[in-house]
C-alpha cells in the first residue's frame, strides 16, 4: 500500500456500528471509548445484527483490509467449538477454539479469515460473560484445552479491548483450563498482569480488581504461542504485524513474566531459497532464545481448504504465494511432498536446541491429488 | 466509467456539464447521457421506477471492477436547522416500506459528512416530516448513555428513490464501488410557497454545489481501483501451444496456467528456459495424455 492510498482510504475502525441489542452493554460502552480515537468523534451507526453489515453481499476483503471498519456485537449461538483437524492440539483432549472477535488487524497475505469470511470489518462480540458460562459448563464435565485467538489476534486488539485481562481474570480460578494465546504482536504482557495509568486515572485494559494477585494463577496456565516468520516473509506478507525481533523480545518479556511460550513456525512458506532463509532464521531464533524455556513447537506448512483458495485467489489476484500450483488432497490444498520436505527441514535445523518430543506437526492429507 | 444514477432532469444538470455529457439516443426506455467515461441515468420519481432504471442500464452497460457508480440527487431533512444545499454522503438507507436496511460503504475520506436516509413512498409535506426522527437511530441513546457525549448527531433525510437505486445497483458492483450522496433542498415541500420553476432551479442550485466536490474525489477513487493480473499474451500464447502439445486433459491445463501465473507473480524468467524442456514435444506432439503429463511433472518439479 503506498503514502497515497493510505491518506485516501478512512483510518481504520473510524467507522463503528453497533448491534442495538449491545447499546446497552457496558462493555460495549468502554469499547466505544476506547474507539473513540479512532473513529475521530463521529457517532456509531446502529445496526439490527452485524450480519447486516459484516455479511452484506458483494464486498471486497482486500480493498476493506485499508480501512476497516469495526463492528460491536452480541454473540448468539455455540460459544465453543471443537479444535479443527488442520489445527494443532499440542497432544491436549478436549481442544475446543472460541472468537471474542472475528478477523484480525493484521493483513497477512495466507490467512484464511480471506476465504472464511465474507468481509474484513473486526467485530468484537461484547457478552463475554457468555463464553465464560459456557467454558464452566464444559469444565463441569472435563479439562478443557482452549485456543483463543485463532481467528483474531486478540493481544494485537488488547489496547482497545481489554478483552485477555478478562480472560485472564475468569481463568484465574479454574483449575481445568489450560488456554492458548495465538499472536503475531509485541504486545507487552506485563501490560496485562500491570496496566499502565492513563491520563484519566484508569487502567489502559478492562478493570481489573484484584490487580496482579488475582491474575498469577492463570499465567502457568496460560500458553502464550508467538507465530515466528523470518524478517523477509514478515516484511512482505504479515503485513501490520510485529517485526521478527520485536515478537523475539515480547516472548522473551512474556516468559520471564512467568507465561508458558511456545514457539509457531506455521505456516511455512514455500519461497525461492527457501532453505537458506529458513535455515538462516531458526539460527536467528535459536540465538535470540537459547536461554528462555520453551513449551513446545508448532511446525506446519501453508495449507487451505480449496473453498477458501478459491475466495483468496479472486481477493488477491496478484499473490504469487496464493497462485501456487498447490496439490488438492480431500479439498485440502497443500504443497505435497515438497511441505514435508520443508517440515523436516525446519524440525531438523531445531534438533540441537529442542528435543523431538517437544515437536508438533500437524496431520497432513494423505495420497497425492490431481 | 463512472455510472451516476439521478432521478430528475434538474438534479443532473451540473453532472452534464462538468462531465460534457450528451444524450445517448441508442438506450430505449430511459434517458441516458453519456459522456468519455462517464454515463448519467435519469430514473424520475419512485423507489420502483429508479430500481428498474438502474438494472435496466446496467443490465445493458455491465460494469467492471474497476468501475464506479454514484447516485446523486436532492432530499428532504426533518431538521430544520440543516440549511437548504447541505451536502451529505449516506452511511445508512433504509427502505421504509419494507424496514429493510442497507449499509453503504465508507472507505474513503469523503468529501461531505454523513447521514442516515429513508426512502418512502411520497412527497413529504412539512407537517409529514414532522413525524420522522431528526437523527439516525441510535443517536440519542448514545447521547443519553453518556458514551460519546458531544459527538455532533448524524442527521436523518428522507426521499423517495434511494433504497430502489441501491437494490438494482447491488447485485452489479461491489460494496466499495456505490457511493450514495444526497443535498437538502427543502424540509417538506409546501407547494404554495414555491413555484415549480423556483423548485427546478434550486434542485440544480443544490446538486451543482456537490458535484464540484464529487468529481474529482470521484476520479482519484477511480484511480486506486486495480485490474487483476493477467498472463503476458506472449505466456497466453506458450500455454496454448504447449496445452496443445502436450495434449493435456482440462485439469492439467490449469495446472500448466497456473504454474506459468505462479513464476509470472514471482517474477521469474521461465518463458525461455520452459520453451527449452518443452522442445521437443513442442516439434512433435506427444501421442499420449500420460506422455504429456510426465512433462507437466517435469516442468512442476524444475520450476517449484
Amino acid at each position: 500500500m503506498n503514502s497515497s492510498k493510505n491518506t485516501f482510504y478512512n483510518p481504520p475502525f473510524s467507522r463503528v456500528y453497533i448491534e442495538e441489542e449491545a447499546l446497552a452493554s457496558p462493555a460495549a460502552a468502554d469499547l466505544l471509548r476506547a474507539a473513540a480515537k479512532y473513529s475521530g468523534g463521529q457517532q456509531p451507526i446502529v445496526i439490527r445484527r452485524y450480519m447486516d453489515v459484516f455479511g452484506r453481499a458483494h464486498q471486497s476483503f482486500a480493498v476493506q483490509k485499508n480501512s476497516p471498519a469495526l463492528i460491536l456485537a452480541v454473540k448468539h449461538g455455540s460459544f465453543l467449538y471443537p479444535g479443527a483437524d488442520v489445527c494443532q492440539s499440542f497432544g491436549n483432549s478436549h481442544f475446543y477454539y472460541t472468537s471474542f472477535a472475528m478477523n484480525c488487524p493484521f493483513h497477512c497475505e495466507y490467512c484464511y479469515l480471506q476465504g472464511m469470511y465474507p468481509s474484513a470489518n473486526l467485530v468484537l462480540f461484547v457478552n463475554l460473560d457468555d463464553y465464560f458460562a459456557e467454558i464452566e459448563r464444559l469444565l463441569a464435565q472435563h479439562p478443557v484445552y482452549l485456543c483463543i485467538s485463532y481467528d483474531t489476534d486478540l493481544l494485537a486488539l488488547e489496547r482497545m479491548t481489554g478483552f485477555v485481562r478478562r480472560y485472564l481474570e475468569f481463568a484465574a480460578g479454574r483449575e481445568g483450563l489450560v488456554t492458548e494465546l495465538r499472536t503475531k504482536s509485541a504486545f507487552p504482557v506485563r501490560q496485562l498482569i500491570f496496566p499502565p495509568a492513563t491520563a484519566d486515572g484508569g487502567s489502559d485494559g478492562a478493570v481489573c480488581p484484584g490487580g496482579a494477585a488475582s491474575l498469577s494463577a492463570a499465567i502457568p496456565r496460560t500458553i502464550l504461542a508467538y507465530t515466528l516468520s523470518p524478517e523477509s516473509v514478515v516484511s512482505r506478507y504479515e503485513h501490520g504485524t510485529a517485526p521478527l525481533s520485536a515478537r523475539l523480545s515480547a516472548l522473551r518479556a512474556a516468559a520471564q513474566a512467568g507465561f508458558p511460550v511456545r514457539l509457531c513456525f506455521d505456516p511455512l512458506l514455500r519461497i525461492p531459497d527457501f532453505d537458506r532463509i529458513y535455515g538462516e532464521f531458526i539460527d536467528e531464533v535459536h540465538s535470540a532464545l537459547d536461554d528462555v524455556p520453551i513449551l513446545d513447537v508448532g511446525i506446519g506448512v501453508f495449507r487451505i481448504s480449496d473453498s477458501y483458495l478459491k475466495q483468496m485467489r479472486k481477493s488477491l489476484p496478484g499473490s504469487a504465494l496464493l497462485q501456487y500450483p498447490f496439490e488438492n488432497t480431500g479439498h485440502v490444498c497443500h504443497y505435497g511432498a515438497r511441505g514435508e520436505k520443508m517440515i523436516a527441514f525446519v524440525k531438523q535445523r531445531l534438533s540441537g536446541w529442542i528435543p523431538e518430543e517437544k515437536i508438533y506437526t500437524p496431520q497432513l492429507p494423505e495420497g497425492r491429488g490431481a | 466509467m463512472l455510472y451516476i444514477a439521478a432521478a430528475l432532469y434538474e438534479e443532473a444538470i451540473p453532472f452534464f456539464d462538468a462531465l460534457s455529457m450528451k444524450k445517448n439516443t441508442s438506450f430505449a426506455h430511459f434517458d441516458l447521457f453519456s459522456g468519455e467515461d462517464s454515463m448519467l441515468l435519469l430514473t424520475k420519481t419512485g423507489a420502483i421506477r429508479a430500481a428498474a432504471a438502474v438494472s435496466s442500464m446496467l443490465t445493458a452497460f455491465p460494469p467492471q471492477k474497476t468501475d464506479l457508480f454514484l447516485s446523486v440527487g436532492t432530499v428532504a431533512c426533518p431538521d430544520s436547522e440543516i440549511p437548504v444545499g447541505t451536502p451529505f454522503i449516506l452511511q445508512q438507507i433504509t427502505d421504509a416500506a419494507s424496514g429493510r436496511t442497507f449499509c453503504p460503504e465508507l472507505l474513503f475520506r469523503a468529501p461531505f459528512p454523513r447521514a442516515a436516509l429513508t426512502t418512502v413512498h411520497r412527497v413529504l409535506t412539512a407537517e409529514m416530516l414532522k413525524s420522522f426522527p431528526l437523527h439516525a437511530p441510535g443517536s440519542d441513546i448514545m447521547s443519553n448513555t453518556g458514551v460519546l457525549a458531544g459527538c455532533p448527531p448524524v442527521p436523518m433525510l428522507c426521499d423517495m428513490e434511494t433504497s430502489g437505486v441501491c437494490e438494482a445497483a447491488l447485485p452489479f458492483f461491489s460494496c466499495e464501488q456505490l457511493f450514495f450522496c444526497r443535498v437538502v433542498s427543502d424540509h417538506g415541500i409546501d407547494a404554495q410557497a414555491m413555484s415549480p420553476e423556483r423548485l427546478r432551479a434550486l434542485v440544480t442550485e443544490c446538486t451543482g454545489r456537490c458535484a464540484d466536490g464529487l468529481i474529482p474525489w470521484l476520479k482519484e477513487i477511480s484511480g486506486l481501483r486495480e485490474t487483476s493480473p493477467a498472463l503476458p499474451p506472449g505466456a497466453v500464447a506458450f500455454c496454448e501451444a504447449a496445452v496443445s502439445a502436450l495434449r493435456l486433459s482440462a485439469a492439467n491445463a490449469e495446472q500448466l496456467r497456473r504454474l506459468l501465473l505462479y513464476l509470472h507473480l514471482s517474477g521469474v524468467a521461465y518463458l525461455e528456459e520452459m520453451s527449452t524442456l518443452l522442445e521437443k514435444p513442442l516439434h512433435s506432439p506427444c501421442r499420449t495424455k500420460k506422455e504429456g503429463q510426465a512433462y507437466l511433472e517435469q516442468l512442476k518439479e524444475h520450476f517449484l
